[in-house]
């Protein structure tokens, strides 16, 4: 089956110079919720700007249902529902006015979902924008996100400015809606625990090149974490554990099995410098 | 039509607070001529026997509070312009700039399949509200000008050419189409809101040599009753008898008929003239089609920038 989302060989630069990706090879098969992890400046949100059709790619290309997004947006975004890093909702209007905006934007909007998912969390429709908490503007535009009915829906970091039980809130009602729906999401976050529950798959991104692409099963199968000095073979980094020792992250190596947080620590720390290595050793 | 009274109330909720000042402010101005208007026909009732512009001795005190009344007027209709502006500048400016300062433009430019049909939409109800408020002051302009000058015609005449009447539409159009494109570039909104003036005044200035020039080439010679219809002026100065025209320079003295001489002895003895003054003008009648014809062309020049607008729009970041 065709991947729904891909780029190949994409790399993208800032005006300033800085490369914010490079080399970037990805297929994301359709279904399922995929976690684009790394940390601040590593390039998700860019590279979530580049499906959306927000930023052109300096090199490579970028597919979403086999349409380039910069060539033909339109097409792109039907295919689309996507939930911004800040999610900013019309100082002026209320929510029922925001899905009357998108009924006049979108041909086939769908208000009687969107409406079902506010009243389910008791979001006041009726209530103006600017007076919702950043939790339930969050839910929001996850709602005008689901209600575009788009196969593909990319949310760049919402969980960032949630507190902990509206992170939860927000991923469950994601889970089960992409499950109901059959939609592909992908969610960007530098927070491993946020996405660990939720997710099918697991992108690692870091210095602008992805570090791992896998299934979570498959990779929770075949990583191992060792004391540091102790693991024998197939090491892809040290790094700190939680006591401060130090610990290695092994492909199919001797040790026990590493959690999904053990995972994307090493593979972030397989980005060091020599240098910066031997100081946190 | 549903869906165009839906986005027409969206679209007033999301520029409420510019519409409702610029509404009040263009009813201030308007209730203000509407006054002065009042004042001026009520003082001409009243003196029907009365040549404001020439008054007898037993006119002088109505002359007098005539002439006070008329030159606040004046003012009235001269600061009415920076209104006109004013719409076209806060109407035109944030619809980009806004949605891309607070981050609004990521939604809507996603909800959306075109970005292009939005701005187009948000364009027209701004140009609406806008036409509807310039169309207010036009209308009074016209009124307070048309009693400011009572002995004529003010639908065929030049008087206040600029500051009064449709223009006042073209000029706001040409204003919310920089504002449009400005906020659009900029994105952010006071910056481009203090460019978008800078750049709309510089315009203004801009179309006014060009429209002069337009009416060089159409400008006929004065005849004597031509001032009467207040004409537009363009040129004047001293026809040679050679037929070059040239300027007022060395000419001090001029007689009745119009002949001018380099100095009083040949003034007096009526000998030596230099040359007959000519004026070249574009005559009253033709105020109107004038007028009609640059309106048009400034609000097409808006509605090129609000094309420029769209380009950037295509192709911008959302932040």
């Amino acid at each position: 089956m065709a991947p729904i989302l891909e780029t190949h060989d994409l790399a993208k630069r800032y005006r300033r110079g800085v490369w914010a990706l490079t080399g970037i090879d990805l297929e994301i098969p359709a279904g399922g919720i995929t976690a684009l992890v790394g940390p601040n400046a590593a390039g998700k949100s860019t590279l979530i700007k580049t499906w959306v059709g927000f930023e052109r790619p300096t090199r490579g290309s970028v597919r979403v249902a086999g349409i380039d997004p910069w060539r033909d947006r339109a097409a792109a975004l039907d295919h689309i529902g996507y939930v911004p890093q800040s999610p900013a909702l019309y100082d002026g209007l209320s929510v029922e006015d925001h899905l009357d905006m998108a009924v006049l934007l979108r041909p086939g909007f769908d208000r009687v979902a969107a409406r079902e998912r506010l009243d389910q969390l008791d979001i006041p429709r009726s209530a103006n924008a600017r007076n919702l908490s950043g939790g339930q503007q969050a839910q929001v535009v996850l709602a005008l996100a689901f209600g575009t009915r788009a196969d593909v829906l990319l949310l760049d970091e919402p969980l960032a400015s949630l507190d902990p039980l509206a992170r939860r809130e927000f991923l469950h009602i994601l889970a089960d809606a992409v499950r109901t729906d059959g939609a592909t999401a992908v969610l960007s976050s530098h927070i491993v625990a946020d996405v660990e529950q939720a997710c099918d798959r697991l992108i690692v991104l870091g210095v602008g090149r992805v570090l791992l692409q896998s299934s979570v099963a498959d990779a929770l199968a075949t990583h191992r974490v060792a004391v540091a000095g102790e693991a024998a073979g197939g090491v892809i980094s040290t790094f700190a554990g939680p006591a401060g020792e130090r610990l290695a992250l092994q492909r199919d190596g001797d040790g026990r099995p590493a959690t999904l947080e053990e995972i994307v620590l090493g593979y972030l720390a397989s980005t060091r410098s020599a240098p910066e290595r031997e100081q946190a050793a | 039509m549903s869906g165009v009274l839906n986005w027409a109330r969206l679209s007033f909720r999301l520029q409420r607070l510019e519409i409702l000042l610029l509404t009040a402010a263009v009813l201030a101005a308007c209730g203000l001529m509407a006054w002065f208007a009042f004042q001026l026909d009520g003082l001409s009732a009243a003196h029907p026997d009365c040549d404001f512009l020439d008054p007898a001795a037993s006119c002088l005190a109505a002359s007098a509070s005539f002439e006070s009344v008329d030159g606040l007027g004046e003012l009235i209709i001269m600061s009415t312009s920076l209104v006109t502006f004013g719409v076209g500048l806060f109407l035109g400016v944030p619809l980009v700039a806004r949605e891309v300062e607070q981050g609004t433009a990521q939604l809507a430019w996603t909800i959306g399949r075109s970005r292009v049909r939005w701005l187009i939409g948000r364009v027209a109800f701004a140009m609406l509200v806008g036409v509807v408020l310039l169309g207010m002051l036009a209308v009074m302009t016209d009124v307070l000008a048309a009693t400011m000058r009572p002995e004529i015609d003010t639908s065929e005449a030049f008087w206040f050419y600029g500051g009064r009447g449709p223009l006042l539409v073209g000029r706001g159009l040409l204003a919310l189409g920089a504002g449009v494109l400005i906020g659009a570039v900029i994105g952010k909104q006071l910056p481009a809101l203090l460019l978008a003036a800078l750049t709309v005044g510089g315009m203004t200035l801009a179309s006014e040599v060009a429209f002069g020039s337009w009416h060089e080439t159409e400008a006929v010679l004065a005849s004597d009753n031509d001032h009467l219809s207040e004409p537009l002026g363009i040129s004047s100065g001293i026809e040679l008898p050679s037929g070059e025209r040239v300027g007022y320079g060395g000419a001090e003295f001029q007689d009745e008929n119009g002949v001018f001489y380099s100095s009083q002895e040949d003034f007096e003895a009526r000998r030596n003239p230099i040359g007959r003054e000519y004026q070249l003008i574009i005559p009253g009648e033709r105020y109107g089609e004038i007028v009609a014809r640059e309106t048009v062309v400034l609000a097409a020049a808006g509605a090129l920038l609000v094309i420029g607008a769209a380009a950037v729009t295509l192709r911008r970041r959302p932040t």
